[in-house]
C-alpha cells in the first residue's frame, strides 16, 4: 500500500470511528442516519471480501488438482461442496429455500455438531496433562478441580454434604472474583486498543503500516 | 491515557514494559522449528475485524503476526497463517508480505500458500487448520485473536503433533483450555500488550501505561466504593451507574 493510500485510509478510519462512536453517546438524528449507512457499509464490503475468500479457495485449490498434489482429491470435494452451495443458492433465489436448507440440515450440521461434541474428548485428555501435580501451582489446579468435579457431579454430595459447599466456595469466591478482575482489565485494555484506533495509532488494521 | 500517549511520543516518558514470557517464547518457538525443519501456524483468531467484541484481539493479533512474520523470516522458519474471516484475508496477507519485504525476501512469499483462506464457518475453519497442522507436522502453533469453542480442538491437536503453542485470549470462557493446552497463555489485556511491546512505536507503549494508570483508579474507585458500601453510602456506584 503507497504512502497516499495509507494516509487516505487513516482518516476514513478516524472519520468513520468517531462518527460511530459519537452516535452513541449523542442523539443526533442526522448522526443515528450516517452511522446506520457508515455499518450497513461495512456489510456490504464484508460481502465483497467473502467473494475475495472464495477467489482465493478456488485459485488455490484448482492449482493442487491441477498438479495433482498430496490428497488432491479433497481439494476437488472442496470445490464440489462451495459450488453445489453457489447453485442451490443462485436456482431456488435464497439461502431460506428448503433445498438449501435441506443440503445445510444434511451435511454443516451434523458436521458441526460431531465436531463440538468432540471437545468432551479434548477436554478430558486436556484436563489429564493440566492435573499432573507437578508443582505447587498444578497441585492447587488439581486440587480445585476436584473439589469443582465433586460440587457438580452427584457422588460429591453422596460422599458428602460438605464437599460441593467446599466447590462453591472455590467457585463463587476464587473463580468469580478471578474473572472479574480479568473482565475489567480486558475492558479497560479495549478502551485503550479502541483509543489507539481511532486516533490513527494503531496501524495494523491498515495493513501492518509501520 | 491520552496524556500517557502524548508524553509518550513526546520522548519525554517512554514507560518501560515488562516483557512477557509468552512473547519471548515467540522467539523460542520459530528457532525450535528452524532447527526441526517444520513450519510454524498462526491464527489469528474467527472474528471479523468488525466484530463489535474482538475487533481489538483481531486488531492485537494482526500486529502480533506482522512480528511473527518478520521474525520467522530472520530465522529460516516457514509460516503458514490460517485465515477465517475474509474481511481479515487482505489485510494479514498484507502484513506477511510487508514483514518479507522489510527482510528483504519478498520473493519467500508464496501467494495463496503462506496466507490461506480457510471457511468463515467456526468448524470448517477448526478442521482445516487441524488438517494442515497435522499434514504439514507444525513445529509451533500461535493462536491469537477471537477464538470461541473451536480452541480446545485446535490447541488440542496441536499439542498432539507436538507443536509448542502460545495463545492469548480475552474470551474468558476459552482461556482455561488455552491455559491447560498450550505452553504459554496471553491472559486478557495481555494480548493488547503485547501488541503494545513488539511495536515499534513509543506511543503505543505509552498508552499501555496509561491503561495501568486506569486500572489503579478502577481498583482505588472498588475499594472506596466496599467501604462505602459498607456503612450505607452508595455514593460511588450512584455514580458509576449514571
Amino acid at each position: 500500500m503507497s504512502n497516499v493510500s495509507k494516509q487516505i485510509s487513516s482518516i476514513v478510519l478516524v472519520v468513520v470511528s468517531l462518527v460511530i462512536l459519537v452516535d452513541f453517546f449523542w442523539a443526533n438524528p442526522t448522526l443515528k442516519s450516517l452511522a446506520t449507512d457508515l455499518n450497513n457499509w461495512a456489510v456490504v464490503i464484508g460481502a465483497f471480501a467473502l467473494g475475495l475468500g472464495a477467489y482465493s479457495l478456488l485459485t488455490r485449490h484448482s492449482k493442487r488438482i491441477l498438479q495433482k498434489k498430496e490428497s488432491w482429491i479433497f481439494s476437488v470435494l472442496l470445490l464440489a461442496t462451495m459450488f453445489l452451495f453457489i447453485a442451490t443458492g443462485l436456482i431456488t433465489g435464497s439461502v431460506t429455500s428448503d433445498e438449501y436448507n435441506f443440503i445445510y440440515a444434511l451435511m454443516v450440521q451434523p458436521l458441526s455438531s460431531a465436531l463440538y461434541g468432540m471437545n468432551a474428548f479434548f477436554i478430558a485428555s486436556a484436563s489429564y496433562r493440566a492435573f499432573k501435580a507437578k508443582n505447587v501451582e498444578s497441585g492447587l489446579l488439581l486440587v480445585a478441580a476436584i473439589f469443582l468435579m465433586l460440587k457438580n457431579a452427584p457422588i460429591g454430595e453422596a460422599i458428602h454434604p460438605i464437599l460441593p459447599q467446599i466447590g462453591s466456595i472455590f467457585w463463587d469466591f476464587a473463580g468469580a472474583t478471578g474473572m472479574r478482575a480479568i473482565l475489567i482489565g480486558i475492558g479497560i485494555g479495549t478502551l485503550a486498543i479502541g483509543l489507539r484506533i481511532i486516533i490513527g495509532q494503531e496501524k495494523t488494521p491498515l495493513g501492518g503500516a509501520e | 491515557m491520552l496524556e500517557t500517549l502524548n508524553l509518550a511520543s513526546k520522548g519525554k516518558y517512554v514507560p518501560k514494559i515488562r516483557e512477557h514470557p509468552g512473547v519471548k517464547a515467540i522467539q523460542e518457538a520459530l528457532g525450535r522449528a528452524t532447527e526441526m525443519g517444520r513450519p510454524v501456524c498462526y491464527s489469528p483468531g474467527t472474528q471479523s475485524l468488525y466484530s463489535t467484541k474482538y475487533a481489538g484481539d483481531t486488531a492485537a493479533a494482526l500486529t502480533i503476526l506482522g512480528y511473527t512474520a518478520q521474525e520467522a523470516v530472520k530465522t529460516g522458519a516457514d509460516l503458514i497463517v490460517g485465515i477465517s474471516q475474509p474481511t481479515v484475508l487482505p489485510v494479514a496477507e498484507e502484513v506477511v508480505r510487508q514483514a518479507y519485504k522489510l527482510e528483504s525476501r519478498e520473493d519467500e512469499y508464496v501467494e495463496g500458500e503462506t496466507v490461506r483462506f480457510y471457511s468463515p464457518n467456526q468448524w470448517g475453519f477448526a478442521t482445516s487448520y487441524v488438517g494442515m497442522m497435522h499434514r504439514e507436522k507444525a513445529a509451533a502453533n500461535f493462536l491469537f485473536g477471537g477464538h470461541a469453542a473451536e480452541a480446545m480442538v485446535i490447541a488440542e491437536n496441536g499439542a498432539t503433533v507436538g507443536a509448542m503453542q502460545i495463545a492469548g485470549s480475552t474470551n474468558v470462557y476459552q482461556l482455561p483450555f488455552f491455559l491447560v493446552s498450550c505452553e504459554y497463555t496471553l491472559i486478557g489485556e495481555d494480548e493488547y500488550a503485547a501488541a503494545a511491546y513488539l511495536s515499534t512505536d513509543p506511543s503505543q507503549k505509552g498508552i499501555v501505561f496509561g491503561q495501568d494508570l486506569a486500572k489503579l483508579i478502577t481498583i482505588g474507585l472498588i475499594v472506596l466504593g466496599s467501604v462505602l458500601a459498607t456503612f450505607g453510602n452508595s455514593a460511588i456506584s450512584s455514580l458509576l451507574s449514571m
